[in-house]
């Protein structure tokens, strides 16, 4: 078995055909991970024996004839998502010890069709970053090339799935942690509608942006997933009441009759030549398989990225309140009162990123700030969603890079403040006005470094953003990047 | 308009010990995250109204009704200190 190049799909025909079980596949998976993860860095934690009852477990359900859409499937989880017994860490050292206590609305669904959670994959401290290197564990190296980023928040993930120690699984994006690794690394991202996916379960930093959506090989295991953990679910009360259709019915070959808008802010000053090349390339096959494609514009674009800043460590600042040491979580050794009981175990729990965003939240929300900042910022926030729904009544999707620039080398930027701006500039505001998009492999530049491209929808218009991704694959064929380094 | 800060007080207001070098190094950068973030507030937003809820629903409230959640062994389980049922915590009040 090809273990690097298995999919979701081709491993469940290979299942119910008998010519692989689930034992097979996931100690093949095991054996990779042990192998190629001291370099990678993608995986925190992975129970062997716990992976392999669960396969042994799922063939004999698949022998007694129990039917579930990913029944004996390996499922990575990014560590922020909660499942019953196993570690929680975050990537923190505030979570060191930490054991989850419940299921993850998304994880009792997986579950339930039978996936196999194979292990928790490294991310940056609790999902702030797009580098994955604020991680307090380790460094994950992008398995393109090992110099360079896998990206973040959820970079361990994507660098599992594109290096195949993962086939698939699930990652939180809130300002594109999903999508801009799976750029970097080259595969599938997705950040799905907000309110189609339950929060329950996940690790909160900023909850009017969260989502969990899938990181995988290709689209059409990226719909599966996202079939399977869509819905709405009563823990989370801004989960929306729809009903979805499947999206794995969306696979087409042709584009007649959508409209894909280029908005050209998206191209701005600073886009590397060679990102925007791809990327136009790939709105060209666009073209040649039938959709229309004209210019538009997102006017407020260049507020996104300081709006985006500005609310989510807001958010996040009261989010993270709740670790203080008192019920769980990292307790200093000495302390003089209570108070100064949680100032040093947040001093030291928390990394230097983190403390960063939480202390800017703090400023933006402090009296005479909140109506400086805030405020404007979640005027801002409208005035983003309104330039998507005034261009979606004109065009179908929209097509993008997913960042300006390329991976840079590991260390790179890692001190700089303004860097988390740059990386965020054309995936926040998705996150912003609430819509979705998936991110996907368009490209190579030198040192074997993917790019990819962003198809963007309205608020639940998965179904016209997959169509699209589906078409482009298929009309792109594969991608051959180098091997693994 | 207030563009100066102080890392350390607000360090202090979220409960974050910093070390001297971290106070040092916070101030710089956070400094230049502020002077960037500038450009929001030349825009004209006097007519716009905040945008609070993406979400086609609007935070939904539950009845007051006790729901089934954490025994009192799992909600302790991973406290750093406990006695019997309760989080055990320095002093709060002031003698």
């Amino acid at each position: 078995m090809e273990i690097n190049t298995l999919t979701i799909g081709s491993l469940l025909n290979a299942m119910e055909q008998g010519t692989a079980s689930s034992e097979q596949a996931v100690s093949a998976l095991l054996d990779f991970i042990e192998q190629s993860d001291q370099k990678l860095g993608a995986y925190l934690h992975v129970d062997r024996e716990d992976a392999l009852q669960q396969a042994r477990d799922a063939d004999l359900k698949r022998k007694a004839g129990v039917k579930s859409r990913l029944l004996g499937v390996p499922i990575a989880l990014k560590d922020n998502i909660s499942v019953r017994g196993q570690p929680l860490t975050c990537a923190s050292q505030m979570l060191k010890n930490f054991t989850a206590k419940y299921d993850a609305s998304v994880v009792e669904k997986l579950k339930s069709e039978g996936a196999v959670l194979l292990g928790r994959t490294n991310m940056d401290e609790f999902a702030v970053g797009s580098t994955t290197e604020t991680s307090a564990y380790k460094i994950t190296r992008n398995p393109r090339n090992y110099d360079y980023i896998p990206g973040g928040s959820s970079g361990g993930l994507a660098a599992a799935v594109a290096a195949g120690s993962a086939i698939a699984g699930l990652g939180t994006d809130s300002g594109g942690s999903n999508r801009q690794p799976a750029s970097f690394c080259g595969c599938v991202g997705v950040k799905p509608s907000y309110g189609r996916v339950s929060r329950y379960g996940a690790v909160s930093y900023a909850s009017s942006f969260d989502q969990i959506g899938p990181i995988a090989k290709n689209i059409y295991d990226a719909a599966l997933l996202l079939d399977i953990i869509s819905g709405y679910d009563k823990r989370d009360n801004l989960s929306a009441h729809i009903s979805y259709e499947s999206l794995t019915k969306e696979a087409a070959t042709d584009l007649s009759g959508v409209r894909i808008g280029v908005p050209k802010e998206y191209f701005s000053e600073g886009i590397d030549a060679v990102v925007e090349k791809s990327v136009r390339t790939a709105i060209n096959l666009c073209k040649d398989i039938g959709a229309t494609v004209s210019e538009i514009s997102l006017p407020h674009t260049e507020h996104a990225d300081a709006c985006y800043y500005i609310l989510s460590t807001a958010e996040g600042s009261a989010n993270l309140a709740r670790f203080d040491g008192i019920r769980y979580g990292h307790r200093a050794g000495s302390s003089d009162d209570i108070s100064d009981l949680y100032s040093k175990s947040r001093g030291e729990g928390f990394g230097a990123e983190v403390k960063k965003r939480i202390i800017m939240g703090t400023y933006f929300l402090s009296s005479g700030n909140y109506d400086t900042y805030y405020v404007p910022a979640q005027k801002i926030r409208r005035l983003i969603r309104r330039d998507f729904e005034e261009a979606y009544g004109k065009v179908d999707v929209i097509l993008a890079p997913v960042s300006l620039t390329l991976p840079w080398r590991i260390g790179e930027k890692k001190d700089s403040a303004l860097q988390a701006f740059a990386s965020d500039a054309i995936t926040s505001p998705v996150n912003l006005a609430g819509n979705c998009a998936v991110s996907l492999p368009c490209g190579i530049a030198a040192n074997n470094l993917p790019i990819g491209l962003q198809i963007i929808g309205p608020a639940f218009g998965e179904s016209i953003v997959f169509k699209t991704a589906f078409a482009y694959e298929r009309a792109r064929g594969d991608i051959s990047y180098g091997g693994l380094s | 308009m207030k563009t100066t800060f102080d890392a350390r007080r607000l360090a202090s207001l979220a409960k974050i010990a910093l070390s001297p070098e971290e106070e040092t190094l916070f101030q710089s950068q956070l400094q230049d995250v502020l002077v960037y973030i500038k450009k929001i507030l030349i825009l004209d937003i006097s007519k716009t109204e905040p945008l609070i809820y993406t979400s086609a629903s609007s935070a939904f409230l539950r009845k007051d009704i006790v729901q089934p959640g954490l025994s009192p062994e799992e909600a302790l389980s991973n406290a750093p200190d406990v006695i019997g049922n309760q989080f055990i915590v320095p002093r709060v009040i002031e003698e």
